[in-house]
């Protein structure tokens, strides 16, 4: 790791060493060694991750990882058994920790408040005077799309339009940190482009470090900066979306044929065929020479290095774990 | 924030929540009309214009003084109904009895506490009328003469205290009942409150933002401030209807009533909120907390029968101790203070008591709360919340 290239996530489960690499102005959340346990089961094993200033940070693993312990770790509803949170550069004091704008997974709303009062409480239990409330709320339930339930009451609404109260009540404070847990489940494809379109705005705009947990990995690769997958409470794999993939795609090549007979076989040393059209090189193979035995056996369609989506970095990182 | 500002918010929220439920608004109305009606009955009940007086006669000159008081009594819609007793002692248990109100015959004449004040006024000036007329007759005065030094003298009646003291005893059942109403309804919003704000997460995006003992605060105070007002609301409707018809001779103690009845609804709702607000911390769903509130209500229900039964005898010595138990005072004191048996020393102590008792109980229940108020899962058993509150978290 290069201390000029901008590497806000940690590729390997290892504890940081150093200093977090800042990206753009802004403070970065910085996640280190946390660790809890219940009883006898451990929730969380010397997790560590940095979500940079304006990044979008997509948290994935199974369920029962540790994903929401970690989130509500970072938020201060849970205290860790060991590790810290660190804000700015600093550990995290609880004036910072109001400043989160966070979504709780199974969502927290009065359900028989107005919507527009209930986000001017939140508005102002985080320190807004009534008239900048006030404002704050018209502007989000417009930028939200729901500015015409204002009056409802939270429990008339849609489950989809609740959703975008509920991500408009961790909005309406302007936080300078979001941790959104499971914000898209639920969500019908329009709401999911909605709310991910404020995400990516809040992001860009204001800097704002986001954090989400989700279990739609191709939403995640489509719109996270950077990615951790977590598994028993322990870090697996963690880093941008593209140095994920390169990481695990380096010896893997695409090799699509028309001709040959479905199990054909380049015959090489050194190269596993894994799927119909996927081999897998040792450092002696050269794909060169792949190519050239594909074009002797047919029509070559497509060749390259095959880039494994999410999904797949997904189901590899934990199956191998296993 | 400062913590006051939190609270401030939390309070002003329920207040305008509460105020918003139509439940809340139904449950208002029906009691004022309730308190109004009952008002409204005993003014028709009390007679048609024409106070009523059951008078005993234990001895001459009775029958002649009931005679001249009816005589006066009718200009002032007085009206006297005489019963012969045999001697003074005989009538004077029958008051005590509440079977008269009033004995005249030889020697002075005896009334009842809660006799109507026109009416005493009215045997009194009969009575005086009836032993000058009779002594200066007796003198040889002439009938003018008589009749003016009548107009300047009278001869004040003994007051005989009757069991339930001066009348009170309707005041105090009411003052009782709607206490523990509003103290039932209140703590019941606070514990499913704080449930629902459980239930719904709501309180891990409010806790993200406030501490749990400001939100416990402003909580308790919101809905008690809410409760205290419905309560004025219905002193007032009970007290104006009665004074609008003008028909009820609202006891002396009334007013001494109301006011105790609000300041022990403020120091009991202090007691029975936080309590009721722990109560709901230790559940999840709003299905569990009948569990946990279920000793709380009991607490409520003793306080209510203990000050049934001090109405019974309000110098028992249930009474005074249901005075000094903090969980009892809120309905014990209002109760013994309408009947008139309420000793100052003893109101004084049971303030003091109630306060000490608030003050350790808003303290405990904070840490408490703060305990209990994120755990999720079925309901916490009293060995969980000790240890939880005992590792200080």
């Amino acid at each position: 790791m290069t201390a000029d290239v901008p590497q806000p996530g940690l590729s390997t489960p290892d504890p940081p060493t150093s200093a977090p690499v800042r990206v753009g102005a802004g403070p970065t959340l910085e996640v280190r060694e946390i660790s809890k346990r219940y009883g006898d089961t451990v929730a969380l094993d010397r997790l560590s991750m940095t979500v940079g200033p304006g990044q979008i940070f997509g948290f994935v693993g199974p369920n029962g990882a540790g994903k929401t312990t970690a989130m509500r770790i970072i938020t201060g509803l849970l205290e860790a058994d060991s590790g810290e949170i660190r804000w700015a550069d600093s550990p995290i004091d609880p004036g910072q920790r109001r400043q989160i704008g966070y979504m709780p997974e199974e969502r927290g709303l009065y359900p028989k408040m107005r919507v527009d009062h209930q986000l001017q409480y939140f508005g102002e239990l985080h320190g807004l005077d009534p008239a900048t409330a006030r404002d704050q709320t018209a502007i989000w339930l417009d930028r939200l799309g729901v500015a015409d339930r204002a009056l409802d009451n939270v429990e008339d609404l849609s489950l989809g339009n609740q959703q975008r109260i509920q991500l408009a009540a961790s909005l309406v404070f302007e936080p300078e940190l979001m941790i959104l847990d499971e914000p898209f489940s639920g969500l019908d494809p329009i709401g999911v482009d909605a709310l991910s379109g404020v995400l990516a705005e809040i992001s860009r705009e204001r800097g704002v470090p986001v954090l989400f947990s989700s279990h739609q990995l191709d939403l995640v690769e489509r719109i996270c900066d950077a990615v951790a997958i977590i598994k028993e409470g322990r870090l697996i794999a963690s880093g941008t979306v593209e140095e994920l993939e390169e990481e695990r795609s380096q010896n893997v090549w695409f090799l699509h044929l028309d001709g040959p007979e479905p199990d054909w076989d380049p015959g090489l040393d050194g190269v596993d065929r894994i799927d119909r059209w996927l081999f897998e090189l040792d450092e002696s193979a050269d794909p060169q020479e792949l190519l050239t035995r594909g074009q002797s056996a047919g029509d070559v369609v497509e060749f390259g290095r095959h880039r494994p989506r999410l999904t797949e970095l997904f189901r590899d990182t934990i199956g191998e774990e296993r | 924030m400062s913590s006051s500002r939190a609270s401030f918010l939390a309070a002003r929220r329920e207040i305008r929540e509460r105020l918003r439920s139509r439940a809340y608004r139904v449950s208002t109305v029906i009691q004022v009309i309730a308190v109004a009606a009952v008002a409204v009955v005993i003014s028709l009940t009390g007679g048609d214009g024409t106070t009523k007086v059951e008078v005993g006669v234990f001895a001459p000159p009775g029958n002649e003084v009931v005679d001249l008081a009816n005589r006066a009594g009718a200009t002032v819609d007085v009206e006297f109904d005489a019963r012969s007793f045999d001697g003074r002692e005989a009538a004077r248990s029958a008051i005590v009895k509440g079977d008269i109100e009033a004995a005249v015959g030889r020697g002075p004449t005896l009334a009842a506490g809660d006799i109507p004040e026109d009416a005493l006024a009215v045997l009194d000036r009969a009575r005086s009328t009836w032993d000058l007329d009779r002594s200066l007759a007796t003198a040889g005065l002439p009938r003018s003469e008589i009749q003016s030094i009548v107009a300047t003298q009278s001869s004040p009646a003994e007051r005989v205290e009757t069991e339930s003291g001066d009348g009170g005893g309707g005041i105090a059942f009411i003052a009782t009942l709607f206490l523990y109403l509003a103290l039932i309804f209140c703590g019941y919003a606070v514990s499913s409150g704080v449930v629902e704000e459980k239930s719904t997460r709501v309180v891990e995006l409010i806790i993200n933002a406030i501490t749990p003992k400001d939100l416990l605060a402003g909580k308790v105070i919101g809905i008690g401030l809410v409760g205290l007002a419905q309560l004025l609301l219905i002193v007032i409707a009970g007290v104006g209807t009665a004074l609008v018809l003008g028909e009820v001779n609202l006891p002396a103690s009334t007013a001494e009533t109301a006011a105790l009845s609000l300041l022990y609804f403020i120091l009991g709702f202090a007691l029975y909120g936080c309590a009721f607000a722990v109560a709901g911390a230790m559940v999840s769903r709003q299905e569990d907390s009948q569990t946990t509130t279920g000793p709380v209500m009991i607490l409520l229900v003793g306080a209510y029968i203990f000050s049934i039964s001090a109405l019974g005898d309000a110098d028992s010595g249930l009474a005074v101790f249901g005075t000094l138990f903090p969980p009892f005072a809120p309905l014990v004191v209002p109760a013994r203070a309408a009947a008139g048996a309420l000793p100052p020393e003893q109101l004084v102590l049971s303030v003091i008591l109630m306060v000490i008792a608030c003050a350790l109980l808003i303290r405990l229940a904070g840490r408490v709360y703060e305990s209990a108020v994120l755990r999720m899962g079925s309901p916490m058993t009293i060995r969980q919340l000790v240890a939880l509150v005992g590792a200080g978290r």
